[in-house]
């Protein structure tokens, strides 16, 4: 574990580990630990794939809780925790994605088809194979980036031009599949769409689908799903 | 019972200090960019510090008044006026029915606050009132504003609020507001402390020499996510994109090509190309104004150094805010 300044209100710890499922656990672990102790100085806690930033409000430590350097404080802080962090046992059910792969609803999966040389279905059987977990959230509010890919889907390109991405939108980045939870602009990969909505304003808890969460596709055609308020990409 | 936009202006949006707590489950920070100068509008029209005032940038919006309402603008030195009166930088005025307030003269902010005794009902969303274009929500319709937008006022009106309307009915300005020497002493400055974090181990020495000796110029790309700077290019040591890391507001990201990004309050929460260093939140008022063609200085600082003037501006800050708390009780006994 190191420990890294971002700023005067933050500090980076960082765990030198592969993306896995355990580190995101660790991180988790982590942050659950900071967030129950409540440590009312602490603003944030956002965890990336493998580092955890934590932002603090210096003011408030110098002035109301007499700490002379903040930033010493909370890197003395993450060295006393590190030990006590346990990992719970997983027995989460996977959440599961319905999606329909391609076409209108994936305009890029036809020049991704060719870049894999693969056709449609064995793309979609390893997509939907494996057992994704998210291991990091954000771009937008409950956009989840998800790690366990098939590496034969591996891109290290993105789409040509920014274009218009309807929320719900399964896209390829990189080593990772995610979905959007908003209407945007962007130059990802668009392989499919997925009606069910994993961000809502209203509700208290606002993101359906957590760091750490299990999630499975699956294939799905237009008729057996309500596609209704469905909007094509545009570019 | 509202105030009408009668022209827009480049980019208005209405912004209080943002969204605290969410940026784990991917909810922008959001937030006025210079937060000193909100906060000093809302303090001299007697409100919360956390009501939303209107931001607007480079070229202002107008606005007619529907009703007397008690006003202060904030941000750089600037000229703007009614058909009444001369309206200057950080003063209470009251407005009038009818009155069309518009600027004159804007060459040296980037960022005016408006605030108004009593605040602006907007939409609330995750204790804020912040305009979130992304989700497009908060503030006013979650958009930003354009000519004809009629936004209502609370009318939430204290005695202090009562007690200025009835003060300023003859004069419609205070003899008192803050002097804009006062200010410059925090926004006048070009040079920017920088203070190293976990993307700086990617870049080699002469890299980071290069980015501390040589001037940045502030380029027409600048917005509410970031603002690209031009001068000398610096590129971490390999060609690749790292993976993503944790970012701030004042977050300085470098391009493939060498440009710096510095990231500002509605920066996405995680970040994807190498960060080169963070800018000390102290200067971060001084950042939201630094407009088009204004030449910047990094300068690198260790993290204690930084808390150390952080006190030192804290306490200053302290120290304004007591002197519009003194006027104001002064006023009070008018």
């Amino acid at each position: 574990m190191k420990i890294y300044s971002q700023g005067d209100q933050a500090i980076v710890v960082s765990i030198e580990k592969e993306v896995s499922k355990d580190l995101t656990e660790d991180l988790l672990a982590l942050k659950k630990y900071l967030a129950d102790k409540n440590y009312p100085f602490i603003t944030e806690i956002v965890p990336t794939e493998s580092d955890m930033m934590i932002c603090y409000d210096a003011r408030d430590m110098i002035k109301h809780h007499h700490i002379q350097s903040p930033f010493l404080y909370m890197k003395a802080l993450m060295q006393t925790v590190q030990l006590e962090i346990k990992h719970e046992e997983d027995t989460m059910d996977p959440i599961e994605i319905p999606v329909v792969y391609g076409g209108k609803y994936g305009p890029d999966l036809e020049s991704l088809l060719k870049h894999y040389k693969m056709n449609f279905e064995k793309f979609v059987k390893r997509h939907t194979q494996p057992n994704y977990f998210v291991s990091m959230m954000g771009y937008t509010p409950g956009f989840p980036y998800l790690t366990g890919m098939d590496k034969h889907l591996f891109v290290n390109h993105t789409g040509e031009n920014k274009s218009f991405i309807p929320a719900g939108s399964v896209i390829i980045e990189g080593k990772k599949t995610g979905i959007t939870t908003t209407d945007t602009y962007g130059d990802w990969l668009v392989i499919g769409y997925t009606p069910v909505k994993l961000f809502t304003p209203e509700f208290d808890d606002f993101t359906k689908l957590k760091l750490g969460d299990n999630v499975v596709f699956k294939s799905v055609s237009e008729k057996e799903m309500d596609l209704g308020g469905f909007k094509p990409c545009q570019s | 019972m509202s105030i009408i936009i009668e022209g827009e202006g480049l980019f208005s949006s209405f912004q209080d200090f943002g969204r605290t707590g969410y940026e784990h489950d991917g909810v922008i920070p959001g937030g006025a960019l210079d937060p000193l100068s909100h906060e000093i509008a809302n303090r001299l029209v007697a409100n919360d510090k956390n009501e939303a005032t209107l931001e607007m940038t480079n070229r202002m919006a107008s606005f007619r008044f529907t009703e007397p309402t008690l006003i202060a603008l904030s941000g750089g030195s600037f000229k703007a006026k009614t058909a009444h009166m001369n309206v200057l930088p950080n003063k209470l005025y009251l407005m009038e029915k009818g009155d069309v307030l518009e600027f004159t003269e804007t060459k040296h902010t980037s960022r005016v606050y408006l605030a108004v005794g009593g605040g602006f009902e907007l939409e609330e969303w995750l204790g804020s009132t912040s305009t979130d274009f992304k989700v497009k929500i908060g503030g006013f319709h979650g958009r930003k504003l354009k000519k004809g937008d009629e936004i209502n006022m609370k009318r939430d009106y204290t005695e202090r609020h009562h007690k200025l309307f009835e003060n300023l009915e003859e004069s419609h300005q205070t003899d008192w507001g803050i002097d804009g020497y006062a200010l410059s002493f925090n926004y006048m400055s070009d040079v920017f402390h920088v203070i190293k974090n976990k993307g700086t181990e990617d870049f080699e020495q002469k890299a980071l020499s290069r980015f501390t000796s040589g001037e940045y110029k502030v380029t027409s790309k600048a917005n509410r996510v970031g603002m690209y700077v031009e001068g000398k290019p610096v590129k971490a040591f390999y060609e690749d994109m790292p993976a993503h890391q944790s970012v701030q507001i004042g977050t300085i990201q470098v391009k493939r090509d060498g440009t710096p990004i510095i990231l500002l309050n509605d920066h996405y929460t995680l970040g994807s190309y190498p960060q080169i260093g963070t800018i000390a939140s102290y200067h971060l008022t001084k950042l939201g104004q630094k407009h088009q063609g204004t030449k910047l200085k990094f300068q690198f600082i260790d993290v204690e150094s930084a808390e150390k003037n952080l006190i030192k501006y804290t306490n200053w800050l302290n120290q304004l805010f007591h002197g519009i708390e003194y006027r104001m009780q002064l006023e009070m006994l008018k």
